[in-house]
Parts: structure tokens; C-alpha cells; sequence
């Protein structure tokens, strides 16, 4: 919880009552309920007895917890917890992996109530954590729950797909968990792909969409939960860049052989793009240095919409109508305007004066 | 966003109306997040037509973004706004959070279910 430091308590309280405050001088504050989304890791059981029904709130946060569930039951508002069982295998080296799913196998018996999956386990350790306090039966609002595609050995579509066709069924007939049977109020992490999101906590950061970037869907989910394998309806016309990518110059390897002006080059490019996909068991983990050269070199490309000197890299680069995706590993293309960016048919010195006489109407 | 490292990146106060969400009949109805963190986002009114199409009735933002809530309004689709992360220092003023309220949920009550 090094995270939170002192700026949790310091920034969190104060800003939950003034905003619940000014909710209820509005008006509003019988209807609109100020609430915070808290990570699972702020509540735990005890090593020596790590079932749920002995949850309570962590001891080196422990009052401000209580001051903050306190806030939340006087106001009539809903815990907001964020439960990731993707997550839950990075806890510890032997946590079981079918547990992190909904058909597993593993199981753990709490004083004879059988738990088959860590969702379930850790909502109910929050749900004891809140009786300890007093409030055990306030509202819980589950605000995200998800698992990420790429970007991580673990982040997969098989992986994704296996979760949600567990989740989904399991949500829309309100079975709740063995502490609380009944509907949860669950949002799904997340809907699109985010590809500036921070990597701190991982290359997965940006994959955790059941869309991608695009708004194509990934994998058949049924959000219905009836169980059915269908397809998600994706975006509607979508504008996309025009069909060319940045690749790595088989030429330049005749004038250049320094590698350390390819690797540096590829960084750039990675900085100020997303290259999460190239990592070790991801989707792109698997291309030789040429390959992660291109990848990059057509991810920098395509997030400055194809301006022909975003594919030049020292002459290491050059854009192709090539489609170089490989199998497993797709080289996207952006979306966007088409009339942006690179044409080999200059017309972009045709939109450019467009602009200006626009730009012209305006000031007129 | 899970685990501490997450939280720190994106928690914020959420604002919600649970009467809502308890009593509207939607008891089994599923919400998304919606994130921005994108280079290129699909425009606003292209998601939420995603979010009809796929029977979305409850999306939860991590902003009050005016776009997205003029998107959202008269779908019918619950919101759930956030304070990000790096506002929250200045709800630490009562004037500040008072203003926050009227330009991000007062004003859109009558058009968007803000939850």
C-alpha cells in the first residue's frame, strides 16, 4: 500500500465529504452518492487463517479505512471495490491458476462454505471487512473487474475469454457470492483499449478492453450472460488511416551497422508509441530484431498519423502498402482521417491548402 | 488500475445515485468502464452507440468529460462520473467542490442519468 502514502487519507477524506456535502446542499445527495473506488489489496485475512470470513481492512491504514466506511454508511453511499483476479497470480508464486478463473477446480472451504474462485473469496473478505466495522450490509458496487488480452504471459484471449464466459453467466443470474446471493452491481475493466495508459503497473495496462482500440470486438462474449458464443457488435464505420505501414529498410542494413542506432531509434519510436505487444509471451513477443524494428518503427507511424517523416528513423525506416502483419502479431493501423497524413499522390499539399483557406473564411 | 500500483493511477472520487441503480428494475444489468487514456479515441457518439448496441445500460467514466456526457445524454444509460486523481487536492476546498458539482452534475441533471 506504498502507494498511497500519506496522500491517501490526506486528499481522499477531505475531498469525499466536501463533494457529498455539496451533493446534499444541492439537493441531490438523497439520489447522487459520492463514493470511492478502492483497490482489494486495502483489505485482507490473516496468514494463519486466510479464509474470507476473517477479512478485515489492513492495520497500517486501518482508522483511515474506518473513517472513510464510516463517511460512506452515514451518507447512505456504496463501497466501490476493484477485484482482479489477473492479478491475484502475481500475489504469490503458488497461487493456483484455475482459481483466478470460474471453472476451476480449486477450492477453499471457509467453516464449511466452499469457495471456487478468488472473485467471490475476496468480495466476501470485504464484506467481513465492513461487518468488523459494523457496516456489514452496505452496498458494494464491484467497479471494475476485467482481464487483459496482452502484454503479459497470462494476458491472453483464451485467458480473457475463459474468464468472461465464466463472470458473465455467473453476474446476470444474480448468484452473488455464498456471503451475499443476489445481483452485484459490476462494471467490466474496461470496454476499450487504451494505448496511453501507464505501464507502471505492467505491459497489460493497455489491453484490458473487450474491444479493441478500434472498437472491434476480441473474442466472442455474451454480456446478456446467457452463455451464448456470440460475437459483440463492434463500431459502426469506422474511419481508418490509409492502408500503409512503417517498416524497417531492408536497404539500410548496407549503409548501417551500428545496432545501437537501430536500438536507439526503436526507443524513441517505443517512448512515444505502444509497444507493449512486443514483450515476452505477447502477442508481437516473438519477432527477431528486424520485426520488433518494424513494430515499433509502424507504432510510432501510425500515432502521428502517418506523417511521412514519422517513418524515416535516420533512413533505418520506410512506409509500405504491404500489410506486414504476421500471424499472432498484428501491425495496426490507426484510426482517423485517411486524408491525413502520408500520399503518394501528394494530396496532402492539396488538403494543406484547403486548411489555409479555411483558416482564411475564419479570419474574414 | 487493480492493485496499489493501479489505484494510485486512476482512483478518484466516483459520484453515484444508488436509488437508481437499486430501484430502476435493471437489477441484472451490466456496466463498463470507459477509459480515454487513448492516442486516438473512436468519437464519443460511436461508443455509445457500441454501448446501445451491446445493451450497455450502466458505464462508468473516470472524468465528467463534456463530450462524453453530451454523447451520453438522452441514451438512457446510467453515468457514473469520476474526480480524477489530480483534482482531488483542490475538493480539499469546499468552494472548489461546490463548483465542481454545479459544472459537472447539476447541470447535466436533467439530461443525463448521472449515477
Amino acid at each position: 500500500m506504498t502507494a498511497y502514502n500519506g496522500s491517501f487519507i490526506n486528499l481522499t477524506y477531505p475531498a469525499l465529504f466536501n463533494i457529498q456535502k455539496a451533493l446534499n446542499e444541492a439537493g441531490v445527495g438523497d439520489f447522487i452518492k459520492a463514493t470511492v473506488p478502492l483497490n482489494a489489496d486495502v483489505y485482507n485475512s490473516p496468514l494463519e487463517n486466510p479464509v474470507p470470513s476473517a477479512g478485515s481492512f489492513r492495520q497500517d491504514i486501518f482508522e483511515e479505512m474506518k473513517l472513510i466506511v464510516n463517511f460512506l454508511a452515514h451518507n447512505k453511499a456504496p463501497f466501490t471495490v476493484n477485484i482482479y483476479p489477473f492479478l491475484s497470480l502475481y500475489l504469490s508464486s503458488d497461487f493456483p491458476f484455475d482459481y483466478a478463473f470460474f471453472n476451476g477446480q480449486n477450492t477453499v472451504s471457509d467453516n464449511g462454505v466452499i469457495y471456487t474462485n478468488v472473485f467471490d473469496a475476496n468480495f466476501d473478505t470485504l464484506l467481513a471487512s465492513l461487518k468488523a466495522l459494523g457496516h456489514g450490509d452496505m452496498t458494494v458496487i464491484v467497479g471494475e473487474v476485467g482481464w487483459p488480452t496482452d502484454g503479459d504471459k497470462n494476458a491472453n484471449i483464451p485467458n480473457a475469454e475463459r474468464f468472461y464466459t465464466g463472470l458473465l453467466p455467473k453476474l446476470a443470474a444474480n448468484r452473488g457470492t455464498p456471503m451475499r446471493p443476489g445481483y452485484i452491481e459490476v462494471y467490466l475493466f474496461g470496454f476499450i483499449d487504451e494505448d496511453a495508459k501507464s505501464i507502471a503497473p505492467g505491459n497489460f495496462e493497455r489491453h484490458w478492453g473487450i474491444f479493441k482500440y478500434d472498437g472491434q470486438p476480441k473474442f466472442p462474449a455474451d454480456l446478456s450472460g446467457a452463455g451464448q458464443k456470440k460475437i459483440l457488435t463492434g463500431a459502426q464505420n469506422v474511419q481508418y488511416l490509409r492502408n500503409q505501414w512503417c517498416m524497417f529498410n531492408p536497404n539500410a542494413l548496407t549503409f548501417s551497422n551500428n545496432t545501437n542506432q537501430l536500438g536507439d531509434n526503436v526507443n524513441y519510436a517505443c517512448t512515444f508509441s505502444d509497444c507493449t505487444a512486443l514483450g515476452y509471451g505477447s502477442s508481437c513477443g516473438n519477432l527477431d530484431e528486424v520485426g520488433n524494428a518494424s513494430y515499433a518503427f509502424n507504432m510510432y507511424f501510425q500515432v502521428q498519423n502517418q506523417k511521412a517523416e514519422a517513418c524515416d528513423f535516420e533512413g533505418l525506416a520506410i512506409i509500405t502498402t504491404r500489410n506486414i502483419s504476421r500471424e499472432q502479431c498484428n501491425f495496426p493501423i490507426q484510426i482517423g482521417d485517411p486524408t491525413s497524413g502520408h500520399s503518394d499522390h501528394n494530396h496532402r499539399f492539396i488538403s494543406f491548402s484547403l486548411v489555409s483557406m479555411l483558416l482564411l473564411f475564419t479570419a474574414l | 488500475m487493480s492493485n496499489r500500483r493501479k489505484q494510485s493511477t486512476t482512483a478518484g472520487i466516483f459520484l453515484c445515485i444508488t436509488i437508481v441503480s437499486l430501484l430502476s428494475g435493471d437489477v441484472s444489468a451490466l456496466g463498463v468502464n470507459w477509459g480515454t487514456m487513448s492516442t486516438h479515441q473512436l468519437p464519443p457518439k460511436t461508443v455509445v452507440q457500441m454501448l446501445k448496441d451491446n445493451n450497455v445500460k450502466k458505464v462508468k467514466l473516470f472524468d465528467a468529460d463534456t463530450n462524453t456526457m453530451v454523447a451520453l445524454a438522452g441514451s438512457g444509460i446510467e453515468v457514473m462520473v469520476a474526480i480524477p486523481n489530480d483534482q482531488l487536492k483542490a475538493m480539499g476546498s469546499y468552494n472548489r467542490a461546490k463548483d465542481w458539482v454545479r459544472r459537472n452534475i447539476t447541470r447535466f441533471n436533467d439530461d443525463v442519468k448521472i449515477k
